[in-house]
């Protein structure tokens, strides 16, 4: 099977969801990459040093540079001509693009797989990760988004892949990229980090947040998370959020202060390897997965634990 | 203007969610339903606009058991004002619930459709972007903003490094996220008032939508269960023990 | 027979149970400032729940008893400070204004009703006159101008913040309650009106009071409906009244149940959990035998009232069976907890102290037994 993986990029740097989403694909065969961007050329490279990947096919374009799902779509339809699957990472990007493309192949698409166990056969979490469906695909093209934490990275190098340019399609001129507001953070990116330190509604506002959680996190060398109710109420931004609806981590180390432990928040963290929870109600949801629990104010318990660190 | 907002009936979100013996999937028998969160958002965002008298009509369609007619009738009691359900018993995948409304659109012809980003049921996330794609419109994905602007629409995206900001022609596609807004409820007056509102039934037929389905499930399992650990005495002990995996 | 509740009232109970649970982790607030957050009394008002029993045509909904009593179901898992402001807007005082004030009375007051802004109280008790209204001395003296008031009330709700109070009095003493008692409207600001007391409680709202009327002169429209036939109108809605106490402690009973089987599933002892001990199972079997009767006895004798079969004794029946049942409920529930059902905090130990006036009020227990058996001799 020749697969394809759309790659994770913001026109300079490579995601690190790439990776995983190539393990992935190279289960089912061989690895074809597709860059699309505008002045992306390092990414390109990068991509090329990917081990075990076949080429790198590259769309440099206008068009292409804000990934609109609009214009990618088309794009990658056409190169399906070549390809038997196409598979993104499940990042806001991969979820934006992939059912569009799929609705293009008239192809029913598979999200967010967990593991590959056949040609067409796939397991997925449904249900806020409460079941695993194990589905089998009856159409003629794969179109698949992949769960980072579910596999193992690719190594990002010791490739040496061709890369081939490929023409974009033209700006399809229904929608135009505004603006963005990154969070431009020091501390590691959430999906990636070896141990995340996570708030909740606990932490009262954004100031206490920062003072309670942020030493932690600082001291561990640590990603930080939150909980919706953190982020609803304004504590900090929406891309800290964890959970069904936020982002699917699995760390070494997963800390959760303040974090009661609803379902659609477990369904982020629960594949963590280790779970920490500090939380002042003895019978809080959390304690049922957590590895070590704590039951302590954490008004107390937070600071001490930063100062012995 | 119109908008048109699909709604699904599915497992109420505050139910934990078991998994059949045989594996043939989740057992649904005497369990809550409600409407799914995100599409209440959605019916939310649309009586919002109308309210601010940018939207003119707002119609709510499902397309899923007879049962739907109650989340209907939830939609037209938050404010929308009419329904149609697509009657059917079988599951329907993404792709033919997305053929399903496409056909919808060309009958209601909104400016705007609102769906929830995914159903909290099989956690898809697919529909609007295929809608989008069969249509060949644009589309606003994990919207916690949108702002009509004549015959263009600004929505900001809820993305993974944080904000983006994009403008659409209108008729255009707008997939909800949490922090869109705060859902009201359906009051007992507006209860009322709902039954008296138009709510269509047809079948998938009607359309001629193919939903035979592309997916096929082979088994439904539980997940791994984590097994609780321990309860440390003190802060102390929870270093020790962060010390013994060489995490402090 | 069809035991299914009709859509519509589901309805109602769905979104009045997402309402509730919502606003239930505000009793947290509540238990810690002992103040209720505005937001409470402003999401019923907007949601339509002061207006439910009002008519339609003065903007209220005009609901029928079978869904009120389904909603107030709904409502009664919060704590009822959260909403016993509702509680005299479906008894007898409201309506009595409903059924036998003038048009322009109605206009006046009804829509002010139904969002909150004109709050009314029903005065019929006086010290040493519950039970027996009757023995009420309270007078109303017919003048030129109208009528004067003279006498006290006491355990009234609301009494403090009413805007308006239906008062009954006797204007005629010689004709015994039947004939000599009537209703009157009287606005709050009425000079010799007074508060005179404040009276606490174990439960349920934070007090009632204490009402004085010292030669309080009201005009000639402040008589409702018909001279003499006071005694008739109290009477006439405490039906109504006597559904609506049976379905908060329906409520109630039911919400302990629920509690206490979670509770149940998770309170460990002697290496396993209390459910899987033979007394708790059979205390839970019983509690939901109990509740399950509670629901259909009432839910029976309203949706009878709305068929027009107003039998007195239906009423005091579910009033009798759904208060009793629903004590004893939230009596066991309390020992399922343990000491944590005596404590505050939790809602079992408000339940406790909550579901016991409802054996009292509008008629206690042992007068709907006295109804219940004069029916039956009759
Ligand atoms: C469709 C849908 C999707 C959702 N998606 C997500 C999602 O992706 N991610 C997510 O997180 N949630 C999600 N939620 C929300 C979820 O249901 C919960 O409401 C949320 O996770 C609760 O956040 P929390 O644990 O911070 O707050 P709470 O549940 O309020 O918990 C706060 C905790 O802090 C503890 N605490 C308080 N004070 C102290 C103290 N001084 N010391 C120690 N502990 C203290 C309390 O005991 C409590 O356990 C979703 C909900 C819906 C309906
Ligand atoms: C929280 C609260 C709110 C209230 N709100 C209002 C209000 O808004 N307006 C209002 O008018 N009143 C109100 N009341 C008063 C309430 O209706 C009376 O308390 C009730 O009618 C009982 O009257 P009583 O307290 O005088 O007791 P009594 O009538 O003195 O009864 C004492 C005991 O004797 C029993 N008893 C009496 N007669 C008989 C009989 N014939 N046969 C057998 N047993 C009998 C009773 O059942 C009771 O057990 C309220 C009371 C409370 C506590």
């Amino acid at each position: 099977m020749k697969t394809l993986v759309y790659v994770a990029h913001d026109n300079v740097h490579l995601g690190d969801a790439t990776l995983a989403t190539v393990t992935a694909a190279s289960k089912l065969g061989e690895v074809h990459l597709l860059v699309a961007g505008a002045g992306c050329g390092a990414v390109a490279e990068a991509a090329s040093r990917i081990a075990g990947i076949g080429k790198v096919h590259v769309a440099d374009d206008a068009a292409c540079e804000h990934q609109l799902a609009e214009n990618i779509a088309p794009l990658i339809a056409g190169l399906m001509t070549d390809h038997d699957a196409v598979l993104f990472p499940a990042t806001t990007t991969g979820k934006n693009i992939a059912p569009r493309v799929a609705a293009l192949l008239d192809v029913m698409q598979i999200s967010d797989i967990l593991s590959v166990e056949g040609e067409r056969t796939f397991t997925r979490p449904i249900y806020a990760g409460n079941a695993i469906a194990t589905v089998e695909s009856s159409d003629a093209k794969l179109v698949i988004t992949v769960r980072g934490t579910a596999f193992d990275k690719a190594e990002a190098e010791g490739g040496a892949a061709e890369i081939a340019a490929v023409a974009s399609t033209d700006d399809a001129g229904k929608s135009s990229f505004v603006s963005a507001e990154l969070a431009k953070s020091e501390r590691p990116e959430l999906t990636s980090a070896k141990i995340i330190v996570s708030g909740g509604r606990a932490l009262k506002d954004s100031a206490t947040f920062e003072n309670i959680v942020m030493p932690l996190a600082d001291k561990l060398g640590a990603g930080v998370g939150a909980s919706r109710a953190a982020v609803d109420a304004g504590y900090v931004p929406n891309d800290y959020q964890v959970g069904q609806t936020g982002k699917i981590v699995a760390p070494e180390v997963y800390i959760a202060i303040g974090i009661s432990g609803a379902i659609q928040h477990l369904a982020g963290m629960k594949d963590s390897k280790t779970i920490i929870a500090i939380n002042k109600d003895e019978d809080a949801p959390i304690f049922q997965v957590a590895d070590i629990g704590l039951v302590a104010d954490l008004y107390q318990a937070v600071p001490e634990l930063t100062a012995a660190l | 203007m119109k908008a048109l907002v699909p709604v699904k009936r599915v497992i109420d979100y505050n139910v934990k969610p078991r998994v059949k013996a045989d594996g043939s999937g989740v057992d649904l028998a005497n369990v809550k339903m409600s409407m799914n969160p995100f599409d209440e958002i959605a019916v939310e965002e649309a009586v919002r606009l109308k309210e601010a008298g940018q939207i003119d009509e707002i119609v709510v369609v499902s397309i899923g058991p007879a049962k739907a007619q109650e989340t209907l009738r939830a939609a037209l009691a938050m404010g929308a004002d009419s329904a149609l359900l697509i009657e059917t018993e079988e599951a329907i995948e993404p792709l033919a619930v997305a053929k399903m409304l496409k056909a919808v659109s060309g009958e209601v012809e909104p400016g705007l459709i609102i769906l929830g980003k995914q159903a909290i049921d099989d956690d898809s996330n697919q529909t609007g972007q295929m809608l989008a794609g069969l249509m060949n419109l644009p589309q606003g994905t994990f919207a916690s903003k949108v702002e009509l602007e004549g015959d263009h629409v600004r929505v900001t995206r809820e993305v993974d490094g944080g904000l983006e900001t994009v403008r659409l022609s209108t008729p255009a596609i707008i997939t909800t996220d949490l922090r869109l807004n705060e859902p009201r409820y359906a009051s007992l007056p507006n209860i009322m008032k709902a039954k008296k509102k138009p709510l269509e039934i047809k079948t998938p037929a009607d359309y001629g939508v193919d939903i035979a389905p592309r997916l096929k499930t082979l088994n439904v399992s539980e997940p791994p269960v984590r097994q609780a650990g321990v309860k440390v005495a003190d802060v102390d002990e929870l270093i020790a023990r962060l010390k013994a995996m060489g995490v402090a | 027979m069809d035991f299914e509740l009709p859509d519509e009232i589901r309805d109602f109970c769905e979104a009045t149970r997402s309402i509730v649970n919502d606003l239930l982790p505000l009793e947290r607030d509540f238990v810690e400032t002992g103040v209720v957050p505005p937001i409470v009394r402003q999401t019923l008002i907007e949601n339509g729940y002061f207006g439910m029993a009002l008519p339609e045509e003065y903007g209220g909904l005009g609901l029928g008893a079978l869904a009120q009593a389904a909603v107030q179901i709904e409502l009664a898992r919060l704590p009822p400070q959260f909403w016993t402001e509702i509680r005299p807007l479906m008894g007898p005082g409201a309506k009595n204004i409903a059924y036998h004030c003038t048009e322009a009375q109605k206009e006046l007051l009804i829509p002010g009703m139904t969002t909150g802004e004109i709050p009314v109280a029903f005065a019929l008790t006086e010290p040493g006159s519950g039970s027996d209204p009757g023995s009420m001395r309270t007078t109303a003296t017919r003048n030129a101008d109208g009528w004067v008031i003279n006498g006290s009330k006491t355990y009234i709700s609301n009494g403090k913040n009413a805007k308006y109070v239906t008062v009954y009095a006797y204007t005629d003493k010689s004709a015994g309650p039947r004939g000599g008692i009537s209703a009157f409207l009287m606005p709050a600001d009425t000079p010799g009106f007074a508060v005179t007391g404040v009276i606490e409680l174990m439960g349920t709202s934070p007090a009632v009071y204490e009402l004085t009327f010292d030669e309080c002169q009201v005009g000639p429209d402040a008589l409702i409906g018909e001279e003499g036939k006071g005694f008739h109108y109290a009477l006439e809605c405490l039906n109504e009244g006597r559904m609506n106490v049976g379905a908060t402690a329906v409520g109630m009973g039911e919400y302990a149940l629920e509690l206490a089987t979670e509770e149940a599933k998770v309170r460990p002892a002697f290496g396993s959990v209390i459910a899987d001990f033979q007394a708790i199972r059979h205390y839970l079997a019983g509690m939901a035998t109990d509740m399950r009767a509670a629901r259909l006895i009432l839910l029976d004798a309203a949706w009878r009232y709305d068929q027009g079969e107003k039998r007195r004794e239906l009423a005091s029946m579910a009033k009798l069976f759904a208060t009793e049942a629903g004590s004893r409920t939230v009596d066991t529930a309390l020992q399922i907890y343990g000491g944590a059902g005596y404590c505050k905090g939790y809602a079992i130990e408000r339940l406790y102290r909550d579901i016991r006036i409802t054996r009292i009020y509008e008629g206690s227990s042992e007068i709907q037994k006295n109804t219940i058996a004069r029916e039956l001799l009759r």
